[in-house]
Formats: structure tokens, sequence, C-alpha cells
């Protein structure tokens, strides 16, 4: 069987069918927007303060925003130990790449030298 | 005329590209069009080679020097002897990859890139890595596949510190000197063990009459590992966000195919020289596909993990090419550690599609990351700085790059409609086949991948307007807009179509790695 009968007639199912999740999409949208239509608020306005986001607090700082690094602070948090140690090999030294590379080979040389290649 | 294509589609970039310095000294705009035209032709070429190898349906191959380019055999003698080129389904799905990338990126960077008197440089280094780049997809020399890889190394380590006026560009393009240079020596000492046992560089030469002694082995491990560092592979992936995110963003969108270029010489060499499944005596490929299965599994996830927590768009960029060199190296890992098994009954229930997914892959990474590449390009050009905590409300100014940026993003999370869930899902379930655990680490890292994009949406895209922190605030040049749309089509057009895309390039694809199975 080739792949393209793979996709086309073994898995015509709604998880694989792009075409068919891009229809699904597109009703979904269409449904939103008049569901929107029917019960979001009727009385927002553009180019009025309506449109400017709230913040509470002290609003002449500019970044008050969240920042991008702040995000996912409790994933890094929780993988502490392990991205201390991804970090330290990640330091911009061409000496300790090359060092990877020279280990790399040495393993493969081993599995040889072990008949498991 | 048409016969010789295959080297026409390498000599005339390599001309150009000397051309343009003196087609400059009438009018830029002439060296613009020009080398645009010598890039388009050899788009156009690739395509007539990929129209012609379809018709004829077996590996086309010239041969240099000879009386006739189909002249393999010299007269009098039992073994090629003359530089050849040869082109099945896997060089010409490369090559198509490698040529609508340079073109796009250099559509791209017409204006992105000032128009200064160094510009000539870089109209000419972007050629040579065409150059390089469809070299060594099309040769069947060993001994030319390092000098393309050179080519190809040298004149992407200077477009590297092309910004060399920025603190780290040089250094970023040392890096990437020092390391495609030891990676080529040692691809250099493992084509000597083969030139000292058999007396040829001819690849199918080679394959013919290897005899998997101690040293071919050797040498196997001196070209395979070196290029899968060139790939990214992990745990010599490190010279990557260095590279990638100190480059121009129409240079690293190329730089992404270039090294798609190396992780084909480690599928090529692994196949087309090592791999002989009629022959008693072989590989292990067992322990080789395990080994390849290792590195894609440890690529994914360092890749994802390391790119979540960056705050410069482009190295969180570049890790994620990282983490996508994992998939392709999964999925043909899968079809390698099966290749062999007796009957060849996994190989034809998941391992192949494990391939072709794989290599699938390939292709759709090199559009949708270029993609995300140029979109990043406009987030420095706006901004300033690649830092995201000092980016936002991108959204409200560049409607058309926040929605390429919105496709290159799910494109790359595997999400439908897109050509990354096209590949993905073909991953996914051959891999499960294999291995469930494998997949749930694949699915898994996609996840992840489109967390960290969600934190670049928000960071550049989303929040208030802010015309204080922008530096460039024209609009955006066509050909910087024409370029994303293009990439855009192909992510959209290849995931909705992906049938098509597999029947007529990634079949015949996997056929000229696997000839036979």
């Amino acid at each position: 069987m080739t792949a393209h009968e793979y996709i086309w007639k073994t898995m015509p199912g709604i998880h694989w069918n792009p075409l068919v999740l891009l229809a699904l999409f597109i009703i979904i949208a269409l449904l939103i927007a008049f569901a929107g239509k029917l019960f979001f608020r009727a009385d927002y306005h553009k180019g009025t303060d309506q449109v400017k986001p709230f913040n509470s607090g002290n609003l002449d700082e500019i970044d008050y925003n969240v920042k991008s690094s702040n995000l996912y602070w409790g994933f890094r948090k929780a993988l502490d130990f392990y991205y201390r140690g991804v970090d330290s090999l990640h330091n911009g030294d061409l000496n300790d790449y090359m060092k990877w590379l020279a280990f790399t080979v040495s393993i493969c040389l081993l599995l040889i030298g072990g008949g498991l290649l | 005329m048409i016969e010789h294509l295959p080297i026409l589609a390498i000599t005339v970039p390599l001309f150009a590209a000397f051309l343009l310095p003196i087609i400059e000294k009438a009018h830029f705009r002439a060296r613009n069009a020009a080398a645009l035209l010598a890039i388009l032709s050899v788009n156009v070429m690739v395509v007539l080679l990929a129209l012609r190898l379809s018709r004829e349906g077996a590996p086309l191959v010239y041969v240099l020097g000879a009386q006739s380019p189909a002249q393999i055999l010299p007269q009098g003698l039992d073994f090629p002897i003359r530089i050849m080129l040869k082109i099945d389904g896997f060089s010409i799905f490369m090559a198509l990859t490698s040529a609508v990338v340079v073109l796009v990126s250099y559509v791209y960077s017409m204006k992105y890139v000032p128009e200064d008197p160094r510009k000539n440089y870089y109209t000419i280094l972007l050629m040579l890595m065409l150059v390089g780049m469809l070299g060594l997809e099309f040769t069947n020399d060993l001994f030319n596949f390092f000098v393309f890889l050179e080519i190809l190394s040298i004149s992407s380590s200077a477009l590297v510190s092309y910004s060399y006026n920025r603190k780290f560009s040089p250094y970023a393009g040392y890096k990437y000197m020092m390391i495609s240079a030891v990676a080529t020596s040692f691809l250099l000492i493992g084509i000597a063990f083969f030139y000292s046992q058999y007396g040829s560089f001819n690849i199918e030469y080679l394959h013919g009459v290897i005899r998997f002694t101690l040293l071919d082995k050797i040498a196997l491990i001196f070209m395979v590992v070196p290029l899968a560092m060139k790939a990214g592979a992990i745990p010599m992936h490190m010279w990557v966000p260095d590279a990638y995110s100190e480059a121009p963003a129409p240079v690293t969108a190329a730089l992404v195919s270039a090294s798609q270029a190396s992780l084909y010489g480690v599928f090529r060499l692994s196949f087309s020289l090592f791999g002989n499944p009629v022959s008693d005596v072989t590989l292990n490929y067992h322990t080789l596909g395990w080994i390849i299965i290792v590195l894609g599994v440890l690529s994914m996830f360092v890749g994802v993990t390391m790119a979540l927590v960056q705050h410069d768009v482009k190295r969180l960029m570049a890790y994620h090419a990282i983490s996508q060199t994992g998939y392709m190296l999964l999925g043909v890992g899968v079809g390698v550690v099966v290749y062999m098994d007796p009957g060849g009954a996994a190989y034809a229930a998941f391992g192949r599609d494990a391939m072709m997914g794989g290599i699938f892959h390939i292709m759709n990474h090199a559009f949708y990351k270029g993609l995300l590449f140029l979109t990043s390009g406009v987030m420095v050009l706006r901004f300033g700085t690649r830092d995201l905590n000092k980016m936002m409300g991108m959204a409200h100014r560049d409607t058309f790059t926040t929605l390429c940026f919105i496709a290159g993003a799910l494109a790359i999370s595997g999400v439908p409609p897109f050509n990354g869930f096209a590949s993905k899902i073909l991953i996914y379930e051959s891999v499960y086949r294999f291995s469930p655990i494998l997949a749930i680490i694949a699915m898994f890292v996609s996840v992840l991948t489109l967390a960290s994009f969600l934190k670049v949406f928000y960071g550049a895209f989303l929040g208030p307007r802010n015309e204080d922190i922008i530096v460039i605030d024209e609009p955006l040049p066509a050909t910087v807009t024409a370029a994303m749309g293009v990439f855009c089509f192909l992510v959209l057009a290849m995931g909705l179509f992906p049938g098509e895309v597999l029947k007529y390039l990634v079949e015949p694809a996997v056929a000229g790695l696997v000839p036979g199975r």
C-alpha cells in the first residue's frame, strides 16, 4: 500500500483529513461569529478608551505587562536542576563544543570495538 | 540541452556568483535582477529534472568529461573514474527544498538587507550556498561531496558573520567556520580510509565492493558523526543557536536548508554507501537505528526545553530547529532499526511510513522554519532587538506578518491543517507501532513547541500598540511580504494536500534512499 492510499483510504477519519478539519474550523468560527453577533455586548465603540487595555496599579510605567520571560516560570522552577545542567552545557565555548564531538565519536568507536555496530 | 541539466543546475549559480560584481558596475538593480534570474532558473531546472526523473523512473546519471554524459565506464576499465552526478528521488527532493528556500530567502533579502557595497558579497555568498547544497545533493562522488560541503560551509560561515558590526556576529561566524572545518576534516579522513582500500571515490561503486572491515566502520563514524553535528543533532548542537541567532533573518532561513543538506549526507552515506540489504556481511542496522533514535529523542527533548525558556526570539527558534531535527532522526531511525528485519514485514508495516514521515518533515521543516525566521526578521526590524521582553503589540501594525507567524507556529506544533501536522502524524502513528513511549515523547514535545510559540506570540504580537519602542515604522517592502507569503502558501498547501506531496515527492525520495524495499 502506498502512502497515498494509506492516508486517503485507511485513515479518512476526521482526526487525519486536513480538508475536513479545515471545513470544521470554518464552521465553528462562523458559529462563534454568529453567536457573538447575538450575545456579545453591542455598546463597543472602536477608537474610544474602550479599546485600551485595563491595568490596575501604576499605568505610567510602559512595561506593566507580564514579560515573556515571566511565562512558564513555574515550569522552569520545577525543572531547576535540569536547567542548571543544560545551561552549563550551552556556555558558548567552542572548545566544549569540540569536546562533545570527540565524545560522540569515541562512543561510536567503542560500539564498533564492542562489536555492536 | 536537457541532458545537461544536472550540471547546469550547479554551474549556473556558480558562474552567476562571479558575474554579479561585474553586472553591479552597471547598476545594483541589474545585479539583483541577474541574481534572481539565476536562482529562478535553478528552480526551473530542478523542477524539469524532477519531471524527467518521474518520467524515466530510474536515477539520472551524468558523467563529467565523458564522450557522452551517460557513459559511466571508460573504455577498457570496469570501474568508474570520472566525476559522476546521480540524481534519484531523494536528491531531487532535497534539491527542490534547497532551491525553493534559497529563492524565497533571496527575494526577502532584496530589500531587507541594506543596499551597500557589501551587498555584492552577500549575493555572491548566497549563490555559493546554493551551489554547495545542490552539488552535495547531486554528486555520486565522495571527494566532490567533501568539496561541495566545503563550499557550503565557507559561504555559510561568511554569511553568519555578515552583520559584522554586531557584537557577537563575527564570533558566531568563526564558530560556524571552526565547526565546519573540523567536520569536513573528519569527513576527509573517512573518505581517505575508503580510497586507500578500494581506490575509488564513486559511491555506487563503493557500495558494491564494500567489505565492512573495521576500517570501513571507523570511516562511517568519521563521516556520519561530523555530518550529524553540522545537522545540529544532540549532543553536538550547541553551535546552532549561536550561529542562527546572529545571522540576518534570510540567511538563517537558508541555514536551515544548509543544515538539512548535512542531514542528507547522514542518510545518503548510511544507506547508499553502507546500506546493503542483500549482503550477508553488513552493518548492525539495529544498533545504528537505535543510535539515530536516541539522538533524535534527545534532540527533540533538549531542543524544546531549551527553547521554552529563551527570551531571544531567534535563539528560541534556533533551539526549535534542533528539536525538529529530532523528529526527522526519530522517523528515519525507526525505519533503520527494522530495515534488516527478516522478511521485511516490520519495515513494510510501519518502518517505511516512519521513514517517509521523517523525510517529509525535512521539507516541511525547511518551509515553516524558514517562514518563522523571516517573521523574526520583521520583529527585529520593527523593535531593533531580539529580546521578547522589549517587544509588544506587533499585531496592531503588521497584520500579515502576524498571520504568517501564526501559520508557522501552528505548523511547527503539528496543528492541522498545516504541513507540520501531515508529517508528524505519519511519524506518531508509525513510531507508535514500534514503541508507544517514543510516540508519546514526540507528541509531548509538540505540546511544548506550541507553548513556546505562544510565548513569542504573547511577547511580540499581543499587548497594546506602543510607538515609543518602534525603531522602523515604515511599511514592509513588497519583497519581504511576498517572501513570507510564498512560504505561508506552501505551509498551508502542503498541509491541505499531503497525499500529493507524498505521492510525487516523498515516496520517490524513500525509494531513492532504500531502492528495492
